[in-house]
């Protein structure tokens, strides 16, 4: 297979998860939120961690879906083959370790940081050689997972897991943004392109808006 | 046992073409795939786009959904089971045209 339909090919596997901006309005929103509360950290054991958490998943909701519009009406729409939709088994198996870390009376983070290291690495050798940059997300679990283990964050395990939840925050903003800038380079390295196709690529996009 | 070129000249015209290639391509790698997507990834014009899938409909190898989704008209293409099909048997022939190719030994003329 030559390396234009490689290409056709990865775009169309992997839409969804190249579409980047979701995952930085994620990062950013938690760097914002959990910048937030660790420049005024409420007292430990107060719940804070959880309203902060909230705050947070009450703005992306709502954004994401603009983001969404924004990929739809820009780049169109493909629907995943069943095959290949794992955002189910995914959000299944970090929902199981997530369990498993409480069971084990672990907090729910650092359980769920093998999954993140194990996601990233997989998308890094899957895709080699475009999408090192999930490197950074085996970054942070790391960091998160050093921080976590230090006496000071047994003795404040609320302002512990924000610090972890910003250094997330902080690694995904970057790492989103280069997938973004992935799929745009994926999808106008087509070799048929001409001026005559983006008029018309505009044109429809224009129509749709 | 057939030559690269008997192989060759067997392949399926409607998908040996690079720009249907890469249509096909495209939705093998999904479920089903919008015109604006496969606009922005061929880089097609839109009339192109157009005869391309059309070609594609009439031989059976892709299906086209036309909906609304709110006041939007959406068209979507899909690839049938024996647009699938064609293209593992492509592929399958494309490869053994390769191997072929590789065991042939050049002629000696001195």
């Amino acid at each position: 297979m030559d390396k234009n339909l490689k290409r056709v090919q990865l775009v169309a596997r992997h839409f969804r998860e190249l579409q980047g901006l979701r995952m930085s309005l994620f990062g950013g929103v938690f760097a914002l939120a959990f910048g937030t509360y660790a420049l005024a950290p409420p007292a430990e054991g107060s719940g804070g961690i959880w309203i902060a958490l909230a705050a947070a998943l009450l703005v992306i909701v709502p954004c994401q879906r603009v983001v969404e519009r924004y990929y739809e009406s820009t780049f169109g729409r493909v629907t995943p083959a069943p095959s290949n939709n794992s955002s189910w088994k995914s959000a299944a198996v970090l929902a199981g370790l997530v369990l498993t870390g409480m069971a084990l009376k672990l907090p729910p983070l650092a359980a769920a940081l093998p999954f993140v290291v194990c996601s990233s690495l997989w998308i890094v050798i899957r895709d080699w050689p475009f999408r090192v940059h999930h490197l950074a997300g085996v970054g942070a679990a790391l960091s998160a997972t050093l921080l976590l283990m230090t006496p000071a964050a047994v003795a404040a395990p609320d302002a512990s897991t924000a610090a972890a939840l910003l250094l997330f925050g902080v690694a995904y903003v970057p790492v989103g943004l280069l997938d973004h800038r992935l799929l745009v380079s994926l999808m106008h390295g087509a070799p048929n392109a001409a001026d005559g196709s983006e008029r018309e690529i505009e044109a429809e996009r224009a129509r749709r808006n | 046992m057939p030559t690269p070129f008997e192989h060759l000249s067997a392949f399926n015209r409607l998908i040996h073409e690079p720009s249907r290639l890469a249509i096909l391509t495209a939705l093998s790698a999904c479920e089903r795939a919008d015109f604006l997507f496969l606009l922005n990834i061929t880089g097609l014009t839109k009339g192109n786009l157009s005869s391309h899938l059309s070609k594609l409909e009439q031989g059976g190898l892709v299906e086209i959904e036309k909906k609304f989704e709110g006041k939007q008209p959406i068209t979507y293409a899909k690839l049938t089971g024996e647009g699938r099909e064609a293209l593992k048997e492509y592929w399958k022939r494309f490869d053994k045209v390769r191997a072929g190719v590789r065991s042939l030994k050049p002629l000696r003329t001195t």
